[in-house]
């Protein structure tokens, strides 16, 4: 469809939309597709097809033959299926062609809304009667083997015991959903402890409140809880995968023998101290835009491009290791390898065949089929793997078994089917970095965007490179130290004399060479420079502002282009012009008025054209630092970043120093005062923003307000 | 006394006003917006006052002569070779016999059929009603539609006797409303009219539509057989299956070539638009060994397929159309406090139009038998009655041989940082070296279709070679190789219901399509480019300019990737059109490229395309695939089938899986068909085009020989035959059988499977030839 499939993200999001397009892209209509780091929608093949919807109990002798509200589908190891009818209060059993054989109601007493199953290897059920409060452990057959309540224990407390989720280890151990907790009991009905709960992570405020507050007031602090689980599963490999209500990463957990989720994560750094600024700016402002820019499992764009926050309401994993969840708000199927890469999501809400309008369950049979059970639909749909995504998960299985060379077939053959399946290049990419063959593993991962891979190739191609031609690289260094060095003699010496003309010729303005040259030498002296604006601040030329903003700004632009690839911080197509110079002009701009407001009533000596000319000239060192930088950055990789980022910030240190200095110089402060008085201008400039972002919001609706007016009239008059 | 006076002289000093003035002029502006305001309002209210449908004479309800207990009785009021139709006074039911075997069709239900007397009051009148009405109040801001049935309020019945038939005239005296239909039986067919002339309103209520015989052949589970509807390429919904289906059973509406409410989100959304289009005014029932297929003959565009599954309140499967006697609007209430499309009341609004459409209405109901009473023998009994009205073309000749079918991709663009940057597919030269190439590997002739040659893809432009593909001169380069090669058909593609703001010589108030509230139909996207419908004068306009541009370039033909998916009626004041207007008018623009003695191809399988077209791609494979559907049958494809040739929707190198991919085209009948380009897909990473995600020629290259062969090999002397018969025999194994008596089965499972002692193996075919496999 042409461009118009970017229709359909709404207007609000004239903030949002204006510091990231990349969320623009979602609306594309395709049923099945991949998402990467940046939630773009990229379309794959059919991966799976539906074979079997099932509505009903078919032949079974029972008068109520459709499902009523189910909650929970589970598949045993002889792909017998169970489904838990919570609202006929029955368990039923159906054998691999889904017929019906067997409907349990409770071996003792009648269930009451169960909610949840599993199935052992021998074929006994473990039912949560959710709403009797209790476990129960039937034999195959249907008949009672025994109960499980809630286990007595002191650190078993609170709310009451209504059973949903549930596995059940070789070990005869029961894992059982509990709020925020997997609650483990034994086979003697004894509590065992808590399992796999989160780190709930420092909050600063959380801890001010505990220093400052009373007693008495700590007692009204509600505890803050860590999120609870949602679902969970047993995995071929002994481990329980998991669901959970976290948003900032652990939403799919992989738990080992402790307790601690293994499965991808979205931060590398543990978890590190949150400030509420920052959490609010995160999570509120930039949520969408932060959401859509960033590796995350699921979607937070739903099928219209609204913003939502998925909730995986039932996890499976295969016999291979790949995990399949489902996700309740947009009823989208994910799909994610071994190490939580997507391998395909499909699905979604609606009235069509592999769709659905409330799913509850999931669970996977050992042929790889998927069963979906919709608690509106009161139906279960079976969907069968593809030849395609049958392929895809060998080519993972076999990568994890280190078996490069089979994958790399089995990649070549489902790059025969899809020419564009990231996955597929990137195993690619790896296959040809155990094979040594760096620059085709650049090549390929390069073309998917994929920079770990990229990294790695790279940081071996350049030894590689570097140990073949050690001669003539050093030399080409050497020229190009000497080449700086001399530059930088030649340039200290005009720009000296263009700084010395400056103060001394008492008469002339400052011409725009001169102006360029002076704003350079900032860089060398600060304070004479700076103070050399204050005694001849008549004389400044107020073109040399505007120039040192463009050159900043296409210093930027041209940053974007040449910055090599792993380091790019942001994709070509998702820059945003306007955004762009908003970040890099935002503080020196909104610097001026603040910080002539702020010094205008404490006895400042400074006015608008200097500070305007001092604010901008904190741009200079961004622009010296950068130029350089975009260069060398192309022999730098992924794993220098931290080297890099120190280059980076060093441009903002500089931007301070020199808004620092400007302000004491300018208004002959102490440094005492000039401290308080920044954080008086920072102060300032805070309120600057926040009146302008309200002025933006105003008048945006202001002039909806208009428009709808204007519409009205025409239509009635026009 | 005085010296009030005097001070209030004072008071009005010019210092003083001015002063007054000065300190109270937030005030005074206050007032003065006020009072524009107020103005305004009433200057609105009385526009809305003047343009609100109001009737001046009172009406008042004729007594009733209708006694809805009297079971009546049927007569026989006429009567051809095969048919006979009777006629109940007392219900103005009407039966039709099918003479052959006595079979009787009812026009309504009876105890026979359904058990009415345990149903309530309105459900035994609808039973019992030869039509319903659905009507409007004119004078409610938002009135919700209201739906009458004629076996329980139609208080007032008179009927007529007509050549072959009677009028019936059904008064609904709460609406007054009065609608009077025809049944005649013309041959070996059953006719029904409604002639929108002797449609009265004589109330404030505004008729919309109208369900015709709604449980004509209506029938229980029991009996046995099927409904056929025309959803995607065909669906069946089994009697026997009823079983399996959900509990909340739902009906099901399809609207003939485009959906009903005309709004550009619905239009451009192919999963709405494959939800709720029909793209042939027809449906099926088979019941045991008879079945009836009824035609919308007569404004077929503003038709309407209803299919309701047993389940669904009573347990009688049913299916029927309802035919649209007035436009109603979905109108986007504008509110003040919330922004658009927000209202106190929820927003959306159901308005109609001022007027009826003035068009009769005709449907035909044909009835099959026997061995024919089937979706098949629907098919064929379609097929001849086209070919006899001369609306379907014999595009195939005698010799022609079976086509590859090539959709190329020729350039895309994609968002850059500054510019946007301009991604070459496949040249014009490039074209020419990939048929060249295929030709040399053995391919014979090929239907292709360029995709995106012009430049100014993205804003609906219809003419300019893309320079980066060559320009003219490279067209017209692939022009002369198009004559040198006279057993091949290219086609430019294009498309003329769209348009944007982008769109040079588009003139945004006359050239687009208008709603009944005279708004464009349109929609923004966040560049503030506004995507219109083209009103059909302008796209016929269009077209014809673009036919003007191509002389010179004489044997290339063009492509319309929307033609035969959109028809909607236009408000538009220079240029009108009813629905079925803009389908007349899209004929038109359709019978001027062939006049022009060019090659036309369309996508999208809407009948009307089927007199002109001589290529047909993007044929639906599949149905939308609602829980009441239970089987896909190619009822489209088998209509065409041997005459125009068609590729499917679905591409072979898209598919999961080409061997299934080719299956189905066997099945289906169509030609063999690839979405390619010349360049690598790499590039279309992120573009509008990344669904197609592989189509690299030299990858593909030998796949489509391939392919090509096997299909040359075994199915050219199918190629040019209808498909007569089409069974399924189990879920994976279908029979198919050709007017020349080659008869194909069709495995889909992983197993073998055997049928008349054919076996066949997993995932292949058997092309039996009478004795020889």
């Amino acid at each position: 469809m042409k461009s118009l499939k970017k229709i359909g993200v709404g207007l609000l999001a004239g903030l949002t939309c204006m510091m990231s397009v990349s969320m623009t892209a979602l609306a594309s209509g395709t049923d099945n597709y991949v998402t990467g780091d940046d939630n773009y929608r990229q379309p794959v093949p059919q991966s799976y097809n539906v074979v079997e919807r099932i509505n009903n109990i078919g032949e079974f002798e029972d008068d109520r033959k459709n499902f009523n509200n189910p909650q929970d589908v589970f598949v045993d190891d002889n792909d017998f299926v169970y489904i838990v009818d919570s609202g006929n209060n029955r368990v039923i059993k159906m054998n691999p062609s889904y017929e019906t054989v067997a409907i349990f109601y409770g071996p003792d007493k009648a269930f009451n809304s169960p909610q949840g199953i599993f199935v052992d290897k021998d074929g006994d059920m473990y039912v949560a009667d959710t709403n009797n409060s209790r476990i129960v452990h039937m034999n195959p057959n249907g008949e009672l083997v025994e109960v499980f309540v809630n286990p007595e224990s002191e650190l078993n407390t609170g709310t009451a015991f209504s059973p949903s989720k549930l596995i059940v280890t070789e070990t005869g151990y029961i894992y059982v959903v509990r709020g925020e907790n997997i609650m483990s009991i034994d086979g003697n009905n004894e509590f065992r402890g808590y399992y796999g709960q989160t780190n709930i992570g420092y909050d600063l405020v959380e801890a001010l409140m505990r220093i400052f507050a009373s007693e008495q007031q700590q007692s009204f602090i509600t505890k803050r809880l860590a999120s609870s689980y949602i679902n969970l599963t047993l995995g071929d490999d002994g481990m329980i995968y998991a669901t959970s209500m976290e948003r900032e990463e652990g939403e799919i957990k992989q738990l080992n023998s402790i307790g601690t989720n293994i499965y991808r994560k979205y931060k590398t750094i543990g978890n590190s101290i949150r400030n509420p600024i920052t959490d609010f700016i995160n999570n509120k402002v930039l949520k969408s835009v932060v959401a859509g820019n960033t590796f995350k499992f699921g979607e937070y764009f739903d099928d219209n491009g609204e913003y939502m926050e998925p909730i995986f309401v039932d996890i499976c994993v295969d016999d291979e290791g790949i995990v399949t969840v489902l996700e309740r708000l947009n009823g989208k199927v994910y799909q994610y390898d071994q190490d939580g890469r997507m391998l395909v999501a499909f699905g979604g809400l609606g009235e069509k065949k592999g769709t659905f309008i409330m799913p509850a369950a999931i669970d996977v049979d050992s042929k790889g089929n998927l069963l979906v059970l919709d608690r509106t639909n009161n139906n279960l749909q079976v969907f069968e793997p593809t030849e395609f995504i049958q392929l895809v998960h060998a080519a993972t299985s076999s990568y994890n078994n280190g078996n490069y060379t089979e994958s790399y077939d089995l990649w070549r053959q489902v790059l025969a089917i899809d020419e564009n399946y990231d996955l597929a290049h990137v195993g690619i990419a790896r296959t040809y970095y155990k094979q040594e063959m760096f620059k085709e593993s650049m090549e390929e991962s390069k073309l998917v965007g994929d920079r770990d891979v990229y990294t790695m190739a790279f940081d071996e191609y350049k030894y590689v490179v570097l140990r073949a031609h050690f001669v003539p690289i050093i030399l080409i260094a050497l020229f190009i130290i000497v080449a700086v060095i001399v530059i930088f003699i030649v340039f200290n010496k005009y720009a000296k004399k263009a700084y010395w003309s400056y103060l001394e010729d008492k008469n002339k303005k400052m011409g725009i060479g001169q102006g360029i040259l002076y704003s350079l030498y900032t860089m060398l002296h600060p304070i004479d420079t700076l103070e050399g604006i204050r005694y001849n601040r008549t004389r400044i030329n107020m073109a040399i502002p505007f120039i040192i903003l463009i050159a900043s700004y296409v210093v930027r632009v041209a940053y974007l282009y040449i910055v090599h690839f792993p380091l790019a911080s942001i994709e070509l197509e998702d820059v945003n012009l306007v955004f762009e110079a908003v970040k890099l002009w935002i503080v020196p701009l909104s610097w001026i008025p603040a910080n002539f407001m702020a010094t205008s009533i404490s006895g400042g000596e400074s006015k608008i054209p200097e500070i305007t000319f001092t604010s901008t000239l904190s741009l200079v060192p961004f622009i010296v630092i950068n130029v350089p930088l975009m260069f060398l950055s192309n022999i730098l990789s992924k794993s220098q970043q931290s080297w890099y980022g120190v280059f980076s910030a060093l441009a903002y240190v500089g931007m301070f120093l020199i808004l620092f200095l400007s302000m004491m110089i300018l208004n002959n402060y102490t440094i005492k005062k000039t401290i308080g008085m920044m954080l008086v201008s920072a102060f300032m400039m805070l309120v600057i923003w926040l009146v302008a972002l309200l002025c933006y919001i105003l008048t945006g609706r202001a002039i909806q307000f208009v428009i709808s007016i204007f519409e009205e009239f025409r239509l009635n008059y026009l | 006394m005085n010296r009030f006076l005097e001070k209030t002289r004072n008071m009005f000093t010019k210092e003083n006003i001015v002063h007054a003035i000065k300190e109270r002029i937030g005030t005074i502006i206050l007032f003065v917006l006020l009072i524009v305001f107020v103005i305004w309002g009433y200057f609105s209210i009385g526009s809305a006052r003047e343009n609100a449908i109001t009737y001046e004479t009172e009406y008042t309800a004729p007594e009733s002569n209708v006694d809805f207990a009297d079971p009546g009785e049927y007569v026989s009021i006429a009567k051809t070779d095969k048919l006979e139709l009777l006629f109940n006074e007392a219900k103005g039911g009407v039966q039709v016999v099918n003479l052959e075997n006595g079979y009787v069709w009812k026009g309504i239900c009876d105890n026979e059929v359904y058990d009415l007397e345990n149903l309530n009051a309105q459900w035994a009148g609808y039973l019992q009603s030869p039509i319903t009405i659905s009507y409007y109040d004119l004078q409610r801001r938002d009135s919700g539609v209201s739906t009458l049935y004629a076996g329980r309020d139609a208080k007032v019945m008179s009927h007529e006797m007509i050549e072959n038939g009677v009028a019936v005239s059904y008064g609904f005296t709460t609406p007054g409303i009065t609608v009077v239909v025809e049944y005649t039986l013309d041959g070996d067919e059953f006719v029904v009219r409604i002639p929108y002339e002797k449609i009265r309103e004589e109330s404030k209520y505004a008729l919309a539509l109208i369900e015709v015989l709604p449980f004509f052949g209506a029938a229980t589970n029991e009996v046995g057989g099927y409904l056929f509807y025309p959803d995607g390429s065909g669906a069946i919904t089994a009697y026997d299956r009823a079983e399996l289906r959900p509990s909340n059973v739902l009906a099901a509406t399809y609207y003939t070539y485009t959906n009903r409410t005309v709004n550009f989100m619905n239009l451009f959304n192919d999963e709405s638009y494959n939800r709720y289009t029909a793209s042939m005014p027809v449906f099926g029932i088979k019941n045991g060994d008879n079945a009836l297929f009824a035609v919308a003959t007569g404004d077929a565009a503003n038709s309407g397929i209803k299919v309701t599954p047993s389940g669904s309140v009573v347990d009688l499967n049913r299916i029927a159309f309802e035919v649209y006697v007035r436009n109603v609007y979905t109108v986007n209430m504008y509110s003040m406090s919330s922004g658009v499309g927000t209202s106190a009341t929820g927003g959306m609004v159901q308005r109609v139009d001022k007027n009826l459409i003035p068009e009769d209405k005709e449907i035909r109901y044909f009835f099959l038998t026997g061995e024919d009473a089937d979706y098949s023998g629907m098919a064929n009994a379609y097929r001849n009655y086209l070919l006899d009205n001369g609306l379907l073309k014999d595009a195939i000749k005698d010799g022609d041989e079976l086509p590859l079918a090539l959709r190329l991709l020729m350039g895309t663009s994609k968002e850059g940082m500054i510019f946007d940057e301009y991604i070459p597919m496949t040249s014009f030269d490039q074209v020419q070296d990939m048929m060249y190439r295929l030709q040399v590997d053995g391919v014979g002739g090929m239907e292709v279709v360029l995709q995106a040659w012009m430049k100014g893809y993205d804003e609906y432009e219809y003419w300019g070679p893309a320079r980066q593909l060559g320009g003219t001169s490279g067209l017209k380069d692939l022009s002369q190789y198009a004559e040198a090669h006279p057993e091949s058909n290219i086609y430019l593609e294009n498309g003329f219901m769209f348009a944007s703001s982008e769109t040079s010589g588009l003139n945004e108030d006359k050239d687009v399509v208008y709603d009944g509230l005279d708004v464009e139909v349109s929609a923004e996207n966040m560049d503030g480019t506004v995507f219109y419908l083209t009103n059909p004068l302008a796209a016929y306009n269009r077209n014809m300019k673009l036919l003007s541009k191509l002389k010179g370039y004489n044997n290339l033909g063009v492509a319309y990737d929307d033609v035969g998916k959109y028809a909607f009626p236009d408000f538009n004041e220079d240029a009108p059109y009813t629905k079925s207007g803009t389908v007349e008018q899209l004929r038109m623009l359709l019978s001027s490229t062939a006049a022009d003695g060019r090659s036309v191809a369309t996508q999208g399988s809407n009948q009307y395309v089927f007199t002109y077209t001589d290529f047909l791609y993007g044929l639906r494979e599949d149905n939308y695939g609602l829980s009441i559907t239970d089987y896909s049958v190619p009822f489209v494809q088998m209509v065409v089938s041997g005459l125009i040739p068609y590729a499917t929707e679905g591409a072979g190198n898209l598919s999961y899986d080409l061997q299934t991919q080719k299956l189905k085209w066997i099945e289906y009948g169509s030609v063999p068909y690839f979405y390619l380009t010349y360049e690598s897909a790499l590039n279309l990473r992120d573009t509008d085009h990344d669904t197609l995600f592989s189509s690299t020629f030299d990858d593909w290259e030998s796949t489509v020989v391939e392919t090509y062969k096997e299909f040359e090999e075994n199915f050219s002397d199918v190629y040019g035959e209808q498909i007569v018969d089409h069974k399924i025999i189990t879920e994976d194994l279908i029979r198919v059988e050709y007017s020349n008596g080659i008869v194909i089965y069709i495995n889909y499972g992983d197993r073998n499977a055997v049928a008349d002692g054919i076996t066949v193996e997993p995932k292949s075919y058997v092309v039996y030839r009478g004795g020889e496999q």
